[in-house]
């Protein structure tokens, strides 16, 4: 069976807030699955169910045709999960992020340097990543796309958010190899993908009281 | 540059993770000196509160100092995950594919190193200060040697558990380890005491040692579970 992330009848409550209301989606291998909605739809907490950073209140995901709670470890191996706070620590630099982010995912640790470079932030791939800017910080959470073509499975909040056109035609090259290897996207976006990928889009409705 | 795919071992990965750590701290030293000045400054102040006689001070010693370490270490666990659960490194933990109790193990290390360590080679001037007898200072060393890496265990638990909460997190902190540090500091503080009265100190030792074991052994995976629970509300 070809690979599938799929959200069956997914519901979320925050607080007294209905968030998801029985939500279910599939994202397909070579397809991109693009999930829109307005501020506070619930795109975010819907992309932390569908990669198991977060539970939901009634509903499953599934990976494979196989629940995602029964092959944990499997679906993190195959997973790239880049989500809204960027996960670099501002103490270190981009080089040491992407460094440890490699060997924890098995990465490809040889071309960070080239990545850097493609990315244009190689000069500053020596100082803190407190000091760049959102963007460049952005920029170095998303050099793991490129660091890590083995994740068969990427989920991504919000991906073009904080880049100029340059960052944004990098992911959607970056998008776009990744569907020719056949992998599975989920992401989210408020912009239009410039993009020859197949895919399909989602839009989330404002919650309920 | 050859492009390479990195498998690594446990202990590769706890290296890795020990050096993330260890370079964090270097860049941000007010983490781990301010429990140590705490430290200092609370010992320092006993000869000034109680008076300078040096019986009253050998008989108090062994307790001030090691609830002056307690609360050290207490006050430094309040950080241990919360820079890396508000900018998605600790997510990023908890969704790879590797253990993520190594990655508690590695931080718990570092934070011992960085703290528990300094605390206990500066235990001998302060218990000179408190006019410790010299032939308690070794008990002295290995009570705090075997407690401090317990305590730092216990409270991982605590800190993950806490990580979510604002200002109140260090209150909340310190009501859920405290009461479970109790043994720590009983048998800690008990084995200086003995050592001072010239007793045999084997006894406190091998309790702390298994206190130990025993945090080794679980802690890592509650604190697991306890990132999990913060990754998952944050």
């Amino acid at each position: 069976m070809a690979d599938m992330l799929e959200a069956i009848d997914i519901t979320l409550w925050r607080g007294e807030t209905l968030l998801l209301d029985a939500v279910s989606l599939q994202a397909k291998a070579g397809e991109i699955t693009q999930i829109a909605g307005a501020n506070g739809s619930g795109k975010t907490s819907l992309l932390r169910v569908l990669c198991g950073a977060a539970l939901a209140d009634e509903g499953d995901v599934h990976w494979s045709g196989a629940p995602l709670s029964k092959q944990r470890d499997v679906f993190q191996g195959l997973l790239l999960h880049i989500g809204h706070k960027p996960g670099v620590h501002a103490q270190l630099t981009a080089l040491e992020n992407l460094q440890l982010a490699c060997k924890m995912g098995n990465g490809t640790t040889g071309s960070i340097e080239t990545v850097l470079d493609d990315l244009a932030i190689l000069p500053m791939a020596t100082i803190p990543a407190g000091q760049l800017s959102a963007g460049q910080q952005r920029r170095v959470a998303l050099a793991r796309l490129a660091l890590m073509p083995h994740s068969r499975c990427w989920v991504l909040d919000e991906p073009l958010t904080a880049l100029d056109q340059q960052g944004r035609d990098w992911v959607t090259v970056q998008l776009q190899k990744h569907c020719e290897r056949g992998g599975v996207t989920v992401l989210t976006t408020h912009q239009a993908l410039n993009s020859d990928v197949p895919g399909t889009s989602y839009t989330l409705g404002v919650p309920n009281e | 540059m050859s492009e390479q795919l990195t498998s690594l071992s446990i202990w590769q990965l706890f290296r890795a993770l020990l050096s993330r750590e260890l370079s964090i701290a270097v860049r941000s030293p007010g983490q781990w000196l301010n429990p140590l000045l705490f430290f200092i400054i609370v010992i320092s102040l006993f000869p000034l509160g109680v008076g300078p006689g040096p019986k009253t001070l050998a008989i108090i010693a062994p307790g001030v100092i090691w609830v002056s370490a307690l609360l050290a270490v207490m006050l430094s666990l309040q950080s241990l995950f919360y820079d890396d659960l508000h900018n998605g490194s600790l997510e990023q933990f908890a969704l790879s594919a590797q253990p993520l109790s190594i990655m508690v193990l590695a931080k718990v290390f570092a934070w011992w190193l960085l703290s528990g360590l300094p605390l206990l080679l500066l235990a001998p001037l302060l218990a000179f200060l408190m006019h410790l007898p010299g032939h308690a200072i070794p008990a002295l060393m290995l009570s705090l040697l075997l407690g401090t890496l317990t305590l730092i265990l216990i409270g991982a638990i605590g800190a993950a558990l806490t990580a979510t909460v604002g200002n109140g997190g260090g209150i909340l902190l310190s009501l859920l380890v405290l009461p479970l540090t109790v043994p720590v500091l009983i048998f800690g503080s008990g084995a200086v005491q003995a050592a001072v009265s010239q007793l045999p100190v084997g006894g406190h030792l091998s309790l702390l040692a298994a206190l130990l074991a025993l945090s080794l052994s679980l802690a890592p995976m509650a604190t697991a579970a306890a990132i999990r629970v913060a990754v998952s509300a944050a």
